[in-house]
Formats: C-alpha cells, structure tokens, sequence
C-alpha cells in the first residue's frame, strides 16, 4: 500500500486507517460473521463447537463451490439461475453413468462434468452471442434442467453408486470434514487467486465495471463472459457429483433452490449485481454467514420455520450496509474535494484577463 | 409592420462555476417570424435553449423572460411547455407502435371527460392538423411515417399545447437535404398563420432562404443581430469567429513530412443510432508525426472516423491502410495490437472505470507489461501506473483513489496515462479537453504535443477551433458525414472550416 501514496504531508486524512478500513471489500460480511457467532455463542455454548462448526461448512461446501462461479460471472457483469439445477441434473446424470450405463466412475465423473460445461457453454453462448438477457436464458435453463432430471429419474433416486463415490462422501479427516471440504477449500483459493491477481481475473473487473471500456482497450468481452458461464457450469456439476457421493445416491432433490442461497450468499458477501465489485472470498463469506445463521436459530433453539426470514432480512440488510458504505466514502471523498481548490491559487490571480 | 414583441430576453446571464456560459443577452422575438440563433459549437447555443425550455429553472440565471408583456419565472419543462414556450428537440422522438395521433399529445393525452379516448384524440389530432395545414395522416401508425412526417409530428407535438412560441433546435442536423426542404415549407406555413419561431441552427444557407431576422451568438454573448435585408453570408461567418482567436499561435506552422502510416479511402458507414451520423465518403491520409485535426461542427462525422479507425465501427465499404497493409475486419483488439488507441469523448460512459482504483484504471488494457503467464506483478504495476501518471501531473490525494473524485482535468489526464503506456504509434483523441477547466487545458496541449514530439502520430477532433488549429499540423475539415477539405495548418485558419461546417461550400 505504501508505495501508492503520495508523501506524508500530502495524504492527510484521506488514507486514514478508518478509511483504509471502509475499504477492505468483505468487511461488512466479516463483522456480521463475528457478531454472528459472538450472538449465537451466547445464547448457546455449543454454536462454536467443532460439531456444530464442521456440520455448518459441510452445509456449506455444495452451496459454496457454486458461489465461486457465480462469483466470477456477477464480476463479469452477467449471473446464472441454472445453477442449482444443472448440479441437480448432473448428480442424477453421472449417478445413471455409472451404474446403469456401466461406465467406470471416473468417466462418470468426467462426463458429468462435461455436461456441466456444455451447459455452461450454451448459457454462454445464448446471452453472449444471441443477446438474450441472462435472467430469461438461465431462468429457462433451470427449468429444462429440472425437468430433465425428471426425465432421467422418473423421480426415483439413483443408486446404489459405486464403492468408491461413497467413500469419497463419507471421508472424514479432520473434525467431521474429508474429500468434500478439502476440494472447496482448493476451488476457494484458486478462485479467490484468480480473481485478485491474475490478468483474467482483473480483466473480468473492467468488463463488469463498464463493458464498453473493455472492448474499447481490447478485451474480447464475449468470449471472458462465455468461460464464466462454462466455469460456473462445470463448478455447479462439480457440486453435484460431491453431494451425489456424500448421499450415496443421485437424489431429483439435489440442487433444488440452491440458485437463490448461492445469489443471496455472493451478494451479502459483497459482490455487487451490477458488476464490477466483489471478491471470491467475500462471496464464500456471504454463503457461509447464511448458513450461520439457519445453525445458530436452531442451536438457540428457535423454530426451524424463521430460517428463510433471516435469510431475507439478512439479504436485505446486506445490500442496504453495502450501499450505505459506498455512500459513506463518497461523502468523506467530498468533503476532501472541497478543501482542495479546484483551480490552483495563481491562476485564481491572474483570472482578471 | 408594427412588431409585437413576442418573447423578449433581458441581460440573461448563466454561468457554471468559473465558466460564463452566458453574458448579458438580450434578444428579442417578435410576432410571426422565423428568427435564427446561430453560433459555433460552446457560443452558449444551447445554455439559452435550457433556459427558455425550462430545463434549467429561471432563477439559476440573472435576467428576465419576458413572455408577452409579462416576466415569467421557468421552473420545469412542462412548465415552460404550459406558459407558452413550444419545443421541438433535435433528436425525432416518435413511437413507432403508436398512431400519429397518440404521438402528437404523448404525454399530455386528453381524456373525454376522464375517460381515454382514442376517437376523441383523433378528432382533436384532425382539428390541430386542419389548423396549420399539415401534412400528417393522425390515423395511422407513426412506423408508416416518413422522415419528413415525423419532423411535422414532432412540431405537432409542440404546437399541441397552443404555445405562444416554438422553438426548433436544430432541426435539420438528421434531415436529407427534400426532407429540409419539407421542413422548411412547414415553417413557412406556420409563419403564415403567425406563428412565432426561434430557429437554432449552425447552416446558413437555411438561414439566409428562411428566417426574417438572426442572431449570432458568441462566447455567451450577443456577437450580431441581423434583419433579411442584412444578411450575408460573411457577416455572419466572420461575426461567429470573432476576433478573439489567438492569431501567434503558430506553434502548428510546421509542415510535418513524415511518410503516410495511415490512409482511408473511400469510406462509406451506415448510421448506428441516433447519436451518430452516417460517413459518406470520407478520404484522409495521416503522416507519420504529425498532429492531424478533424475540424467540422457537431454531427459532421468526426466522432465516426475515429470510431472508424479504432475499429470500433465495422466497415460498409472503403479501404483502410496502416504502414502498406489493407486492414481486414477491423476490431477494437485488433486495431489496439496495431497501436491504435483510442481515447473517448465521454469520460465517464466509454474511459473511466468507476470501480476501480486510479493504477488499475491506467493499466486496463495493458496487463501483459506486468503479468507472467497471466499472474499480476502488483508493484510492478503500481510503479508503471504511478510513473505514467506523475508524468502527465495527475493530482490526487493517493493513486489508490476511485476517479470519481477527480476533477475533469486530471480524469482526462489518466485515461492518457492508460493511452501512453501502451506506447501507441497512432493516438485517437476525441474532445481531449472536454469538460476540463481551462487551467488544465494548456496542461493538456502540452502533453499532446509532448506525444508527438515522441514521435506517435496524433488525430485530434475538436469543436474549439482554438484548439484545434493551435494544435493541428494539418486539418482535415467535415461536413455531413464526408472529408471536404484538407489543408497544412499554414494556408487556413478558422473560416476555411467553417465555410465547410456551416454549408456555404459543399
């Protein structure tokens, strides 16, 4: 940070360490997920136990590996509905591959994947190329998906799956965390590395700030939107296939509704819908304090029924501190404009003509 | 013929900050004429439109309106529109999916005793044609209109709400030359019924064939009034130059050989919306090291070349050569990796990125000096960004600041530190002082001519002919959508481009 101020003298109040504060993107969603746990640790002494600590980042994984690509796509400026249902669709997809289609598990695995991408391309493709806005394309994808996994189930789960897809679900290494836990937290990091330091991940912070500036400075705009809508895909079957082995079964239900908690999830941990703003972490974050709070209501013993009305307010209330903030900074931004002239002193002088 | 005054304006005075937009203006307007306001681009055109349509309140000026004998305070459009001041706005804004009729009282539907009726409209549409004796059939679909009738409609639109006066900006900017003429034979029916019209425009052959009086404006103020039996087209020309213009600016003199890097040949574009204009034949060479000017008015093109060459505008047909290669399917990448950069008119919609800090707003585009295999060298970047940046004297409290809080100047001056550290062999600016105070102004010049002198090759398109010629090596001047005229800055001055520009020379 040093070498991007200016001297001493002249940075004054504006880099102060409040201010500097102000702008860490995920501090909204850090301070709730503190004053969460301090909240619900008091009502309850069992909220920070590694029990209830390890059930609430099992829950989270599925829902969080998808935030990572959705992540991506709402900093790129566009978001995907599907994203649920296209995990659910592959789960059953792969599930049917391996067993009664016969194929090995880890060409079920791949072609699950695959299916995701190819989902992901089509997306891509409809609202890139064909200009369909994402909201309808990906709204009308979570339907086909769902619908196909009604198609390929007949409503019945899939199972019993492979040997080795139930151990990979049922692993357990650390607390109650295997297999599942470790790729989130490997997808996580790449993703969150991505974002921040790499030229892809800058690129997609021009697009989403304002698209017509990236193509203006060469960046092919459709083609970095196209592979988010693919990543996401995939990262949503790569979701499925893990909840298929930690049910030991391709369930229709997988994936039902995610869609909502990944956005809700993304956008409290700060990544803004309309483009441009936001990290991976923030993201992962936000996914991870709803979840906090649905575990917390039940281990302070409230009715499971007041879940979804904390996931709304928070939502909400989320949105409303994020844009109270930018408004925050604004205004000090002001204030500082208004102590410096905007025309220099001399020229004041010699403005007479 | 005893004139009634109509409108009278008295010592209207605007400024914006530091800027005088407007300086004690008086003008008078008086029953059943056309009267012309004429100015170049910046002579306070469009300030006083603002003021007489409401759309900047009365009170954010000095001065009085004074319509029909009485002072009159503006507060909003529709205020404007209900005390009598009609307007007809440059852009045609006509919805196809409705009937004429419907347009005509858009916004302003009368209801039959509350009740929305489309046969009353009609009725009330027929009646208000009858009156003024217009061409529009009010029944039918306004998709079915031609561009003439959708101007008449738009004048019905205004004449609507009975106004005392109509005034038409610019009217003629997106007409073909029988659509002008249509136009003009409208006004000159509706001055038969005395109706009373300001006529904004910047052609004077359509002044000098219509109006019965005109008014050049300059620098905010009153430069000429003039009745028809006055009129001449010099008068007017040299009155919108003024004498003012900085003569031993002849830093430009210099006649720059360099080879041609960038040639473009007949280059025909159709129009893409309705900021933009159509280029019909457009001819230019650039030499090597040189700081070429596209001069012209408003709406001549100039915006388009550019978007022409930065690839941005595909190509309907025309040849574009850069150093002897013919350039195939031209595209904002592409053209970038050639060294062609671009740098907007419009700060905040196609430059600056509002949700990033200032070092990443300057390297946008140009990662790969500090990236390997695609990972960000963050300090490396920073010393990049901050170097181009302190060279080009951007002043802000820390480079890790959004450009939001920066004054026009010193936005202007990162997005050219994003330009030159792409080092680019051909620089595109469009307005480059645009919104910039005019202290920060010469700090631009100096810059821009600091570019050439390291040998990038410079198209500048300004409507400052100021600007343009202190700067300019040459000038390539455009009219309608076409290239006109092309001179070394030492055989022309301000009038060789408005001659073209305001279409006494075609």
């Amino acid at each position: 940070m040093d070498n991007l101020r200016l001297k001493k003298g002249q940075s004054k109040n504006s880099e102060g360490f409040f201010y500097r504060l102000l702008a860490v993107p995920e501090l909204g969603v850090i301070v709730a997920l503190i004053s969460c746990a301090v909240i619900f640790q008091s009502l309850n002494s069992v909220f920070l136990s590694s029990q209830v600590m390890g059930s609430i980042v099992q829950a989270v994984t599925f829902v969080s590996i998808i935030a990572v690509g959705q992540a991506f796509l709402l900093i790129s400026g566009v978001f995907d509905l599907s994203v649920g249902a296209v995990a659910g669709l592959v789960a059953v997809s792969s599930g049917k591959l391996m067993t009664s289609m016969g194929w090995p598990v880890w060409a079920g695995i791949i072609g699950g994947l695959a299916l995701g991408a190819a989902i992901g391309a089509v997306n891509g493709f409809m609202v890139t190329r064909a200009g369909v806005p994402a909201f309808i394309q990906t709204l009308g994808m979570m339907f086909v998906a769902q619908g196909m996994i009604q198609v390929v189930t007949k409503g019945y789960p899939v199972y019993p799956l492979p040997e080795v897809m139930t151990t990979i679900g049922e692993s357990s290494f650390f607390l109650t965390l295997g297999w599942n836990a470790v790729i989130w937290v490997v997808v996580s990091l790449v993703g969150d590395f991505v974002i921040r330091k790499t030229s892809i991940g800058r690129n997609l912070y021009v697009i989403g700030g304002n698209s017509e500036v990236a193509k203006i400075v060469g960046i092919n705009v459709q083609r970095y939107q196209m592979n988010c809508f693919i990543l996401a895909g995939t990262l949503s079957a790569l979701s499925g296939i893990l909840v298929m082995a930690t049910l030991s079964a391709g369930a229709p239900s997988i994936g039902g509704g995610w869609e909502l908690t990944v956005i809700a999830g993304t956008v409290v941990g700060g990544v803004s819908l309309f483009g441009g703003v936001g990290t991976v972490a923030g993201a992962i974050m936000g996914v991870l304090l709803i979840q906090c709070v649905q575990s917390g209501l039940i281990t302070s013993g409230l009715s499971p029924n007041f879940q979804l009305i904390a996931v709304g307010t928070i939502l909400v209330l989320a949105v409303f501190l994020d844009v109270s903030r930018r408004g925050y900074r604004n205004r000090m931004r002001n204030s500082e404009k208004a102590e410096t002239p905007v025309f220099p002193l001399e020229k004041g002088k010699g403005g007479g003509e | 013929m005893a004139l009634k005054s109509v409108l009278q304006v008295k010592d209207l005075s605007k400024s914006f900050g530091n800027v005088d937009a407007l300086r004690k203006v008086n003008l008078n307007f008086f029953e059943g004429e056309i009267h012309a306001v004429l100015g170049q681009n910046g002579a306070g055109k469009s300030t006083l439109i603002k003021l007489l349509t409401g759309l900047y309140e009365t009170s954010s000026a000095s001065g009085f309106l004074i319509l029909n004998g009485d002072e009159i305070q503006l507060d909003s459009v529709s205020d404007a529109r209900q005390k009598g001041i009609g307007y007809v706005p440059q852009e045609i804004e006509i919805v196809d999916t409705l009937t004429v009729a419907e347009n005509i009282f858009a916004g302003n539907l009368p209801t039959n005793n509350g009740v929305f009726s489309h046969n009353h409209i009609l009725k009330l549409a027929q009646e208000l044609v009858d009156k003024y004796e217009l061409n529009l059939p009010v029944s039918d679909f306004a998709s079915s209109l031609s561009t003439a009738q959708r101007q008449t409609t738009m004048i019905a639109r205004a004449l609507a709400s009975n106004p005392v006066i109509l005034l038409l900006d610019e009217p003629t900017t997106s007409l073909s030359k029988e659509d002008a003429q249509t136009l003009a034979k409208t006004m000159v029916g509706l001055r038969a019924k005395n109706v009373t019209m300001i006529y904004i425009t910047h052609r004077i052959p359509e002044v000098l064939n219509l109006c019965d009086r005109a008014t050049v404006l300059r620098d905010g103020q009153v430069a000429l009034e003039l009745a028809k039996s006055d009129f001449s087209t010099e008068k007017i020309i040299s009155s919108m130059i003024g004498k003012s213009l900085n003569k031993d600016n002849t830093e430009s003199y210099k006649v720059i050989s360099g080879t041609n890097i960038l040639t473009l040949e007949d280059i025909h574009v159709p129009r893409r919306g309705p900021q933009s204009v159509s280029l019909d034949d457009v001819n230019l060479t650039l030499r090597e090291g040189e700081i070429l000017g596209l001069g012209g008015l408003v709406g001549s093109g100039r915006t388009e070349v550019l978007g022409v060459i930065s690839g941005r505008t595909p190509l309907v047909t025309g040849k574009i050569t850069l150093n002897g290669e013919v350039i195939v399917g031209a595209n904002p990448q592409k053209m970038r990796d050639k060294g062609i950069i671009y740098l907007t008119e419009d700060r905040k919609r196609e430059g600056l990125l509002f949700n990033l800090n200032l070092i990443k707003n300057t390297t946008a585009g140009s990662l790969k000096l500090f990236s390997k295999l695609g990972i960000l060298d963050e300090g490396k970047e920073s010393e990049i960004a901050v170097a181009a940046m302190k060279s080009l004297t951007v002043k802000t409290n820390s480079y890790a600041a959004e450009p939001s809080h920066l004054s026009g100047g010193n936005q202007q001056k990162v997005l050219l530190a994003r330009a030159l550290i792409s080092k680019p062999k051909i620089l595109l600016l469009d307005e480059p002082t645009k919104g910039v105070d005019v202290g920060a102004r010469q700090e631009i010049y100096e810059v821009i001519r600091r570019i050439q002198a390291s040998g990038t090759s410079v198209i500048v398109v300004a409507s400052d002919l100021d600007e343009l010629l202190s700067l300019a090596n040459r000038v390539v001047v455009m009219a309608g959508g076409k290239s006109v005229d092309e001179f070394e800055r030492a055989d022309g001055d301000e009038a060789r481009i408005l001659k073209f520009g305001t279409g006494v020379l075609s």
